[in-house]
């Protein structure tokens, strides 16, 4: 947690991160209006499928439950 | 709608969704949705330049690749994938990790499948353990791998 501490002062984060983690927010629009279309590259689409079917996203997960086995399987 | 594992969904997200799934719209957990991000989506060397323990997994999309898997996994066409609610999940999933020795991850899967009925599709067999199959089978639920 490296990153939190160079942020962390006196037991506290500072603004910086406190603006950064706001800025991560997904605001969903419950209205009609047509929604944007998340379109991918081929490129980035074959990744995606391939670290799927590969063992890549499996062994990252893998990771996270060695720590948080609330999260395995 | 189909109960889907990451491997399933991220494949259709990008349009190219297993076969065997007959074009259905897929549903994936908020536990399951919360992990992906978590593997994928690391912030890394943004403004603050953190970099965190997945961060070469994303370092390998283009930015717009990024910014859609992003959004797509925050709030994905609802033709395509739709996160399940947890809140109403929220019994069933407790009772369901006290009665079986499942995950938390697991047992919001198995209360999903239950509370809606929807058949649950892995694709990949380690999703489907055997704590997970036991349960699956003794709760009446359609589990199969793809």
């Amino acid at each position: 947690m490296a990153f939190l501490d160079r942020h962390k002062h006196n037991g506290e984060v500072d603004r910086e991160f406190r603006d950064w983690l706001r800025s991560l927010a997904v605001h969903h629009d419950d209205s009609e209006l047509p929604r944007p279309q998340h379109a991918f590259s081929d490129e980035d689409a074959a990744y995606l499928v391939r670290i799927a079917g590969d063992g890549t996203l499996a062994a990252a997960f893998a990771d996270i439950a060695a720590t948080e086995p609330e999260l395995a399987g | 709608m189909i109960l889907v594992d990451e491997y399933a969904a991220l494949p259709a997200l990008v349009g190219q969704a297993h076969p065997s799934l007959g074009g259905e719209v897929l549903a994936l957990t908020y536990g399951r949705a919360y992990r992906a991000t978590r593997a994928l989506l690391d912030p890394g060397s943004g403004r603050l330049r953190t970099r965190g323990r997945f961060t070469r997994l994303a370092e390998a999309l283009s930015p717009e690749g990024l910014r859609a898997l992003l959004e797509s996994l925050a709030d994905p066409d609802p033709v395509v994938l739709r996160i399940v609610d947890p809140r109403p999940l929220i019994r069933a999933a407790g009772a369901i990790q006290n009665a079986y020795a499942v995950s938390l991850l697991q047992a919001e899967t198995l209360a999903a499948a239950v509370t809606h009925d929807w058949p649950i599709r892995f694709a990949d067999p380690a999703s489907a353990s055997e704590p997970m199959r036991r349960a699956a089978v003794e709760l009446g639920l359609d589990l199969d791998t793809i």
